[in-house]
């Protein structure tokens, strides 16, 4: 467990000892200031019936933060120490290979939830400049960064399997980028073009990740988009466990 | 020494052939394991709305009707995604579908599929020009609901020119969505009858404050066949009626009306009986049989009366099933000029007579006012004071709360206008409708739950200099804030 | 006798991909042992030592350390020894103390015991006055200082250095071939090396290895002997090629000679000596004899190259 704090520790701090993290936090705040200016302005004097959240999330710049930013956060979670060859005086150390796949998971996740926190002040700050506006309902606000959390925990674990596979960092971000891609589209594709019902569309609904966030930042919680992420989480978690027990046995 | 043989080599072919099988077994059952919770959680699951927002969150009525879907209700939604209803419309179904997956939703996009388009208007049989509607089909039924069905305008403001565009002030998908579910769920499609020929309120009359087209309305909405009925003559009252509308009568009904009146109610019929300050039925003998006391007065509330409205509004009510949801939402019912119904003085409440359950009442400060007509003149009369019963239902046969065909009931109501056109929308009138129909129609499925509240709309303004702040605030100034920390701890590692 | 043996291996075997890295390899090391493995690039010193610290699986074989087995009490084995690989790899982004603090954490040191143990390398490797400093800016000699202490820093039973001086200044090799000694008074140690003198210095035994197999497993003393026969003389001497030649011809103490020309009129002689000879006095005295200037005269070291060539011939001597 003490192996485990400490290697947590180290990977979160890994992004903020040099400027790499600074500069993907910058980017990720940039973004959202832009779509948040920009809602707050089609919005201004306007009135309008869904909570502030889903606007905000039907921007879409949500998607692209989260596209963009898990290859950079993951990437170098198994890559960068393959390269570099600190796989090596990792894995011989006496700390077990589960303790080592959470502890970078849990890292990347807390980076990844902090790149978001200064978005913390969006409210406040509407509040503060805002006239006439209804205070902003904490429900959606809170379901909104739970599904940030959720989201974030499954692309994380995504990234964390796709670095595991490879020594090249690129490789790892390309992986990740194109996977977490694709499984956004499938749940674009059936917004643009609503399948007929049957399985088929159940399927398609249940793993679309744009209902789901859409669900969330109207404040709606629902126990089977909970599940669908932590499943996804685990399973992936699980694989890059294996993928890193195999190297004793392969 | 070590014995070897107890001992195997840390690796060898047969160990690396087990790790690697054990590998692909654990990856295999990790995946099954993760499509089996994932099917678990859809068959069991909570849905919950951390908000107030009435859009996204189903009303218990609408729960209601939903959860007593046995067949497929298929929901097709005819809409043009660049409409603004699209997304309400959408989002709102998407929340039946996913309280009951019974309803599967289609969307078709008449602009991008035409091919799939005409087949829809084929199946539906609908004009060349329709577009923008939401079509519920089940059980043979089909039930076709609108654009300009859907939404409410503040066309006034526009007309003034405070603003630009038209606004949507309402969003009646809820209310429309759920009826038409209700209507085309249900197979049987119970008849109704409006008695006629006494100066009865008009249910085919949607455009005078006091018609009862409305009221009609929504009796059709949920699935119910309308038809008058008179008694004169040899006319009698049919064996099909499953409810009888009377709806104060100007010109009291005569003898042989009254008798098949009473022979239809001794026979387990259904009567909702509205009868107001200036009406006369001449049925106060009948009720009076069935337990029922109607005065002749006028009831007014101090209390609760809004002030020169005449009407009064109405928030004591019995934990009836048709009056229990209205006082656990904690709405008021809106009469206009009630009279008092109330239960007959020495009525036995044993098993053989009927129950009679005084449904709505004034508060403390109510007071009954008799009007004394002698000659041209009239003169008020104070009556009574105190709590005043304005409405009553009466049940008979069947044991309480349990329904069965046999089982008479009735409700009789101290007002008629409290229903019409122009007082249907006022407080909760519209669900006192709803749930007294349904109740007398022997439909619990539809009981128990308020309609759709209104939509929650949101507004705010910044001034141009605040916006420009805003903006460097946001794009400037956060995320400069973090390069500057970076740097800052960048340099200081580089000593 | 696991006791006493700190490393077992027996018939040891990785093959990647059709290529054998080592094949059939059985030794052990005692308990206090200083052991060198000898062999060039490629010969299977890293891939044995990173099965041994339980990073790599081998296709075949037995391994275990302290008498557990690497593959099924990995953490065990792991918890018992320090591992410094091959190319030294460091996390650049830390300082010096933040790492050796990270490192010691790892592998389950806490709290007093924890700071005392990186103070106490911290000093015992001279590291104090870059402690601050990050890894990025080491140079190369501070870097493999903090790659040995890291190894160490949990007090392991067995100290496993794959390359220790390798990339060194001579200054900064003595250093290191000091410290690995003194290492030895408490600790199994287990370094390698493609230098004869590095392992000469500081083992007690050697291993050479060539192509995945153990060609040779002797003390550095009985080395020198098998190989101090084969020493050759290297001499440059102003002479004419030909009367150089007849003399080597003669001499019944040379088994084998080369002459090249070499700058001036300086002729540069390369004499293999017959039975463990050492020519130097007999050239010295032809050289005197003749009246000829002498330039260079020595016996060439015990290259590597020698050791190998010394012992696959033999190897092929026996498959004839």
């Amino acid at each position: 467990m003490r192996a485990f704090l400490t290697l947590t520790r180290r990977e979160l701090t890994m992004h903020f000892v040099s400027l790499t993290g600074y500069v993907v936090i910058a980017g990720v705040q940039l973004l959202l200031g832009q779509s948040f200016w920009t809602l707050l302005d089609a919005l201004n004097n306007k009135p309008f019936d869904m909570p502030v959240t889903e606007k905000f999330f039907d921007t879409g710049f949500f998607w692209l933060v989260l596209l963009l930013v898990t290859p950079a956060i993951t990437m170098r979670t198994y890559a960068q120490e393959r390269a570099t060859g600190t796989f090596e005086t990792l894995m011989t150390t006496p700390i077990g290979e589960t303790q080592v796949v959470l502890a970078k998971f849990c890292g990347a996740l807390a980076f990844f939830m902090i790149a978001w926190l200064p978005a913390a002040a969006y409210p406040f700050l509407l509040r503060h400049y805002a006239e006439g506006m209804a205070p902003v309902d904490a429900g959606p606000v809170a379901a909104t960064l739970l599904g940030i959390a959720l989201l974030g925990s499954f692309y994380m674990a995504l990234g964390c399997f796709a670095s595991s596979l490879t020594r090249s960092q690129i490789v790892a971000a390309m992986t990740t980028f194109a996977i977490g891609l694709g499984l956004f589209l499938l749940g674009y594709l059936s917004q643009i073009r609503p399948p007929e019902p049957g399985w088929q569309a159940q399927l398609l609904v249940h793993i679309s990740m744009l209902e789901h966030m859409r669900d969330f930042s109207r404040g709606i919680v629902d126990t089977r988009h909970i599940f669908f992420y932590l499943s996804l989480t685990a399973f992936f978690l699980f694989l890059t466990h294996r993928v890193l027990e195999s190297r004793r046995w392969k | 020494m070590r014995n070897e043989t107890e001992q195997p080599a840390s690796f060898s072919a047969s160990r690396r052939w087990g790790q690697a099988l054990n590998f692909v077994l654990a990856v295999l059952a990790a995946a099954a394991l993760v499509l089996l919770a994932n099917h678990l959680a859809t068959r069991h699951y909570a849905r919950v709305a951390w908000t107030d927002n009435a859009n996204f969150k189903l009303s218990p009525l609408t729960r209601q009707v939903l959860q007593s879907l046995t067949n497929t209700v298929r929901v097709v939604v005819y809409y043009d995604r660049a409409e603004a209803l699209y997304t309400p419309v959408t989002a709102l179904l998407k929340e039946y579908s996913l309280a009951n997956p019974r309803v599967e939703i289609e969307v078709v996009n008449y602009v991008v599929e035409p091919a799939k388009a005409e087949l829809i208007k084929a199946r539906y049989r609908l004009t060349p020009q329709a577009r923008d509607l939401v079509i519920f089909d089940a059980n043979g039924k089909t039930k076709v609901i609108t654009q300009s069905d859907l939404s409410e305008y503040d066309l006034a403001a526009f007309v003034v020119g405070r603003d630009r565009d038209i606004r949507r002030t309402g969003f009646h998908g809820e209310r429309l969505f759920t009826s038409a579910l209700a209507t085309v769920a249900d197979p049987a499609t119970p008849q109704a009858y409006f008695l006629t020929g006494h100066g009865e309120h008009d249910h085919g009359n949607s455009s005078h404050d006091v018609g009862y087209g409305k009221f009609a309305a929504l009796l059709l909405d949920s699935g119910v066949r309308l038809a008058p009925l008179r008694l004169a003559g040899t006319n009698t009252i049919p064996a099909d009626s499953r409810l009888l509308i009377v709806a104060a009568p100007q010109i009291p009904l005569d003898s042989s009306e009254q008798e098949k009146l009473e022979k239809y109610l001794q026979g387990g019929g259904r009567m909702l009986l509205l009868l107001s300050y200036n009406s006369r039925s001449g049925l106060e003998p009948l009720l009076a049989r069935w337990g029922v006391e109607i005065g002749d007065n006028t009831v007014i509330d101090e209390r609760n009366s809004p002030p020169a409205s005449g009407s009064v509004l109405v928030n004591q009510f019995d934990p009836h099933p048709v009056v229990g949801p209205l006082a656990s939402a904690r709405l008021p019912l809106q009469l206009v000029l009630p009279r008092s119904i109330g239960r007959r003085a020495g009525h036995q409440q044993n098993a053989d007579a009927a129950k009679v359950t005084e449904l709505a009442a004034t508060s403390e400060a109510g007071l009954a006012v008799r009007r004394v007509r002698n000659g041209p003149q009239s003169s008020a009369l104070r009556e009574r004071q105190g709590v005043i019963p304005l409405m009553i239902a009466v049940e008979k046969g069947g044991i309480a709360g349990v329904a069965d065909a046999g089982a008479t009931r009735m409700i009789v109501a101290g007002d008629s206008y409290f229903l019409d056109n122009q007082m249907i929308e006022a407080a909760a009138n519209r669900e006192f409708a709803w749930q007294a129909a349904n109740w007398l129609l022997d439909r619990p499925q539809f009981l128990g739950g308020i309609g759709p509240r209104p939509v929650r709309e949101h507004t705010f303004t910044i001034t141009a200099a605040k916006m420009r702040r805003l903006f460097w605030i946001l794009v400037a100034v956060i995320p400069g804030a973090s390069l500057a920390l970076g740097l800052v701890v960048w340099i200081r590692r580089q000593r | 006798m696991s006791a006493e043996s700190m490393i077992e291996v027996e018939n040891l075997t990785k093959r990647y991909a059709g290529r054998t890295a080592i094949g059939g390899l059985s030794f052990t090391v005692g308990r206090g042992e200083i052991v060198g493995f000898l062999g060039p690039n490629g010969a299977g010193k890293s891939t044995t030592m990173r099965i041994l610290a339980g990073f790599l699986a081998a296709t075949s074989g037995t391994a275990r350390v302290a008498g557990f087995d690497v593959l099924t009490q990995s953490e065990e084995v792991r918890r018992r020894i320090g591992y410094m690989p091959e190319n030294n790899p460091l996390y650049d982004d830390m300082r010096v103390r933040e790492y050796l603090k990270f490192r010691a954490r790892l592998k389950g040191l806490s709290g007093a015991h924890c700071r005392n143990r990186v103070d106490t390398v911290i000093d015992q490797f001279g590291l104090a006055e870059v402690s601050h400093k990050l890894i990025a800016y080491l140079s190369k000699g501070f870097r493999q200082r903090v790659g040995i202490a890291d190894a160490l820093v949990h007090e392991p039973e067995l100290i496993i250095l794959d390359e220790p001086t390798i990339g060194l200044d001579p200054h900064q090799i003595r250093v290191v071939r000091q410290l690995i000694k003194d290492l030895g008074r408490r600790h199994t140690v287990l370094i390698s090396s493609h230098i004869l003198p590095e392992v000469e210095v500081t083992c007690s035994r050697v291993l050479i290895l060539h192509e995945g197999r153990i060609l040779a497993a002797d003390t550095p003393d009985d080395l020198q002997q098998r190989m101090s026969g084969r020493a050759q003389v290297i001499a440059e001497i102003a002479a004419p090629a030909a009367e150089l030649r007849h003399c080597w011809e003669t001499m019944a103490e040379v088994e084998e000679f080369d002459v090249s020309a070499a700058e001036g009129d300086f002729q540069r002689c390369a004499l293999t000596p017959r039975a463990g000879l050492d020519l130097r006095p007999r050239i010295y005295d032809l050289v005197k004899e003749r009246g000829w200037r002498l330039r260079e005269l020595t016996r060439s070291r015990h290259t590597l190259e020698d050791i190998f060539m010394h012992v696959t011939s033999r190897e092929r001597e026996e498959e004839n």
